[in-house]
C-alpha cells in the first residue's frame, strides 16, 4: 500500500472514529431532549391542574382574601392583545381567583420542571431501560474521555443498535398522567357548575357582605350581574283587596304598515285608565328599511315630476 | 472482515475453548473461566485444591486447545532455582567448548508449579521474579519468557508440615487465587464413567486446537480496550480500599489489586462477548482477586468467618 493510500484509510479511519462518536453524542443529546420534554409534560399537566384547583377554591371560598374580587388587566396587556390578535377586551378586569391560580401554576410548573431535572437525564433514561443502563453509561464515558479503542467503537456501534430499539415512553408514568388528566376533568366541570349555579361559600350568615348594593356606592362594572344582587331580596307580596273591572281590545297589527300608522299614538295616548275600560294595542313601529325605502321612492317621484314637467314646458 | 467481525470471532473461539476443555473436565465452570479470565488478563494464578481435583488435567487440556507449550514443575524442598530457570552448561562443539544457556521448565507458554510452597523461598522468590518480570537472567544475560506465559501454583490446603508458605507479598504477585473443590455426585459419576468407561480406555479424549497464540496475544490487547464505566471502575477501587478498613480485616488489599479486579473484570466481560464491563464482573472477580491479598482479623477467625465470607459482606457495602 502506497503512503498515499495509507494516510487516506487513516483519514478514513478518523473519520470512522469522528462519525461514531458523534452519534453517540447525538444519541445523548436527544436523550436529554427526551428528558426535558417528559418533565414538561409532567409540569404542564400538574399546573394545568393546580391552576384550576386554584381557581376553583378561590371561587367556592367568594375570593381571595385581602384581593378584590377583580383585578383590572393592565392596560399594556390589552394593547398587546389588540395589538396582536386585533381584539378588544369587552371587560378590562379578570377575577383574582383566576389570576392567582395562574400565579399559582406557573409556580408549579417551574418547581416541577427545576426537580425533574435536577438529576441527569441520561441516568433518568437509564433507570427507564435497565437492559441499556449499563453499557449507555460506559458508552458516555468513554466517550467523554474520548476513547477510540476497537472495543470502545464496538460498544458505540453496540448502543447506537440498542437505543433504535429502546424508548422513551418509559420515562412517562402513564397511569399517573391519567389519574391527572381525569382530575382536570373532573375540575373543570366542576369549575363549569359552580359558575353556572354561583355557588359561594364567602360570607355565609353575614348579610352585609353578601354582594347586594343598597344604593350609593356603585360599581363601574357594566356587563352581567347576580340578579338578585340588582334586584335585591325576594319577598312576599300582600294580596290586593280591591277588584277592578277591566276589559282588554285586541287590535292593531303593528306591522308598521301606512293603516296601522296611528297605532303608535294610540298606544302612546292609553294606558289603565282605573274604572275605564283598557284598550290593548300591540306596539307600534316603523321599520327602519322602508323607511328608507318610502325616502327613495318619495326621492324617484320627484324626480319623475320634475322631468315631466320639464318635457311639458 | 472488519474488526467487528473479527471480535466477534474471536469471542465466538473462546467459547469454542471452554467446549473443548469441556470434554475433558466435567463441572468446574468456575474455575475454567477464571483460570481463562487469569489467562487473558496476562496474569498468573494460585490454585488452591486437595490431590486429585484434575488441576492438571485442566491445564493441561487449556494448553491442548490453544496450541501453547505446557511444562510441569513438581516443586520439592531440594528444588534449585536453576532447575527451574535454566543453567549454563558447558557444551562440546567440534572440539570446541563453550557455555550454553539450558533453559529451564519455565520457558513454556503455560506453566504448572505444583505445590510451590514446598520450594524453598529461594527457589519461590526465582520462580516468582520470572513470573512478573516474565524474563529469567542467568550467567548476566537476561532472556525473555515465550509469550503468552501464564504460571499456574498449586499449593495443598492440608499437609502443611515441611512446607514453605508463600509470604503474602509473594502471593499479591498471582492475580487470582482460585480454589478448587470437590465435584458433586453426579460430576464425580460422569467423570468416572469419561475415565473408565470402556470406549476411551482410559485415555483422555482428544480434543481439537481452536485458538492459536497469537489469537490470545490479540485477545489480551482487545481485553485492556474493554471500556469500563466510571462509576464502575470507582466502586471496585472503593471495594479494595474498604479491605484497608473494614474491622474484619487485619491486613488489607493493595493497589495491584484494584488494577487486577478491574482487568480481570475486563476479561470477564470480554469471555461473555460483551463490551463493557458490568458490575456483575466486578462481583463475580472480587473473591478471586481478593481472597489472598487479605488477613483476617483474630476476631474475624474466631467467629468462623473466611475471606470470602467478608469479601461478599464489602461487596454488599460498597
Amino acid at each position: 500500500m502506497s503512503e498515499t493510500e495509507t494516510s487516506e484509510a487513516a483519514d478514513g479511519s478518523e473519520a470512522d472514529r469522528s462519525a461514531e462518536e458523534r452519534k453517540i453524542r447525538r444519541a445523548l443529546k436527544q436523550i436529554r431532549r427526551e428528558g426535558w420534554k417528559v418533565a414538561i409534560i409532567y409540569a404542564v399537566v400538574d399546573a394545568t391542574f393546580a391552576t384550576l384547583l386554584t381557581n376553583l377554591v378561590a371561587t367556592v371560598l367568594g375570593g381571595v382574601p385581602s384581593l378584590p374580587a377583580r383585578l383590572p388587566i393592565p392596560s399594556v396587556v390589552r394593547r398587546v392583545i389588540r395589538e396582536t390578535a386585533g381584539m378588544t377586551l369587552a371587560e378590562p378586569t379578570v377575577s383574582s381567583a383566576a389570576v392567582v391560580g395562574v400565579a399559582v401554576g406557573c409556580l408549579v410548573f417551574a418547581v416541577e420542571v427545576a426537580w425533574r431535572v435536577r438529576r441527569p437525564l441520561v441516568e433518568q433514561f437509564e433507570a427507564a431501560n435497565p437492559a441499556l443502563r449499563e453499557s449507555l453509561r460506559t458508552a458516555r464515558d468513554a466517550v467523554r474521555a474520548d476513547r477510540h479503542s476497537r472495543m470502545a467503537r464496538r460498544l458505540y456501534e453496540s448502543v447506537l443498535d440498542d437505543l433504535k430499539r429502546s424508548s422513551s415512553i418509559g420515562l412517562l408514568d402513564l397511569r399517573r398522567l391519567v389519574v391527572t388528566v381525569g382530575l382536570i376533568t373532573a375540575v373543570s366541570i366542576a369549575t363549569v357548575h359552580l359558575a353556572v349555579v354561583d355557588i359561594t361559600l364567602a360570607g355565609l350568615g353575614d348579610t352585609s357582605e353578601s354582594g347586594v348594593q343598597t344604593g350609593g356606592a356603585e360599581s363601574e362594572y357594566t356587563g352581567l350581574q347576580d340578579g338578585s344582587s340588582i334586584l335585591g331580596e325576594p319577598e312576599n307580596v300582600p294580596e290586593g283587596s280591591e277588584n277592578l273591572d277591566a276589559t282588554v281590545d285586541t287590535s292593531g297589527s303593528g306591522s308598521g304598515q301606512g293603516a296601522d300608522a296611528e297605532s303608535a299614538s294610540a298606544y302612546e295616548d292609553s294606558g289603565f285608565g282605573g274604572s275605564d275600560s283598557i284598550e290593548s294595542q300591540r306596539a307600534g313601529f316603523t321599520e327602519r328599511e322602508r323607511l328608507e325605502d318610502a325616502e327613495l321612492i318619495r326621492e324617484y317621484n320627484l324626480r319623475i315630476r320634475q322631468n315631466e314637467e320639464t318635457n311639458d314646458a | 472482515m472488519s474488526e467487528h467481525t473479527d471480535i466477534d470471532q474471536l469471542q465466538q473461539r473462546l467459547g469454542r475453548v471452554r467446549e473443548e476443555v469441556g470434554k475433558r473436565i466435567i463441572g468446574q465452570r468456575e474455575v475454567l473461566e477464571r483460570l481463562l479470565v487469569c489467562i487473558l488478563a496476562d496474569g498468573n494464578a494460585l490454585l488452591e485444591s486437595n490431590p486429585g481435583l484434575g488441576k492438571t488435567t485442566m491445564v493441561r487440556t487449556v494448553a491442548d486447545v490453544t496450541d501453547l507449550d505446557f511444562s510441569r514443575v513438581q516443586n520439592t524442598p531440594d528444588l534449585m532455582p536453576s532447575d527451574i530457570t535454566g543453567t549454563e552448561i558447558i557444551r562440546e562443539a567440534g572440539g570446541e567448548r563453550e557455555f550454553v544457556f539450558e533453559r529451564g521448565p519455565i520457558f513454556a507458554n503455560v506453566v504448572l508449579a505444583d505445590e510451590i510452597n514446598r520450594a524453598t523461598p529461594k527457589t519461590q522468590a526465582a520462580l516468582l521474579e520470572a513470573m512478573q518480570e516474565k524474563q529469567v537472567t542467568a550467567a548476566g544475560e537476561t532472556y525473555d519468557l515465550p509469550r503468552p506465559f501464564f504460571v499456574l501454583a498449586t499449593q495443598n490446603p492440608i499437609d502443611q508440615e515441611g512446607t514453605y508458605p508463600l509470604p503474602e507479598a509473594q502471593t499479591d504477585r498471582f492475580l487470582l487465587k482460585l480454589v478448587l473443590d470437590y465435584p458433586s455426585y453426579e460430576e464425580e459419576r460422569d467423570i468416572v464413567n469419561l475415565y473408565t468407561g470402556s470406549g476411551s480406555g482410559g485415555a483422555a479424549p482428544n480434543v481439537e486446537k481452536v485458538l492459536t497464540r497469537e489469537e490470545i496475544k490479540e485477545i489480551q490487547s482487545l481485553v485492556r480496550e474493554v471500556p469500563i464505566a466510571d462509576d464502575v471502575r470507582d466502586r471496585a477501587i472503593r471495594l479494595v480500599r474498604a479491605t484497608r478498613e473494614a474491622e474484619t480485616v487485619d491486613f488489607g488489599a493493595s493497589p495491584r489489586a484494584s488494577m487486577g479486579l478491574v482487568v480481570t473484570a475486563k476479561a470477564r466481560a470480554f469471555l461473555q462477548g460483551r463490551n463493557h464491563v458490568s458490575w456483575e464482573d466486578i462481583e463475580a472477580m472480587a473473591p478471586p482477586v481478593l481472597r489472598h491479598r487479605i488477613l483476617l482479623d483474630f476476631r474475624a477467625e474466631r467467629e468462623g468467618l473466611t475471606t470470602d465470607d467478608v469479601i461478599d459482606d464489602l461487596v454488599d457495602e460498597v
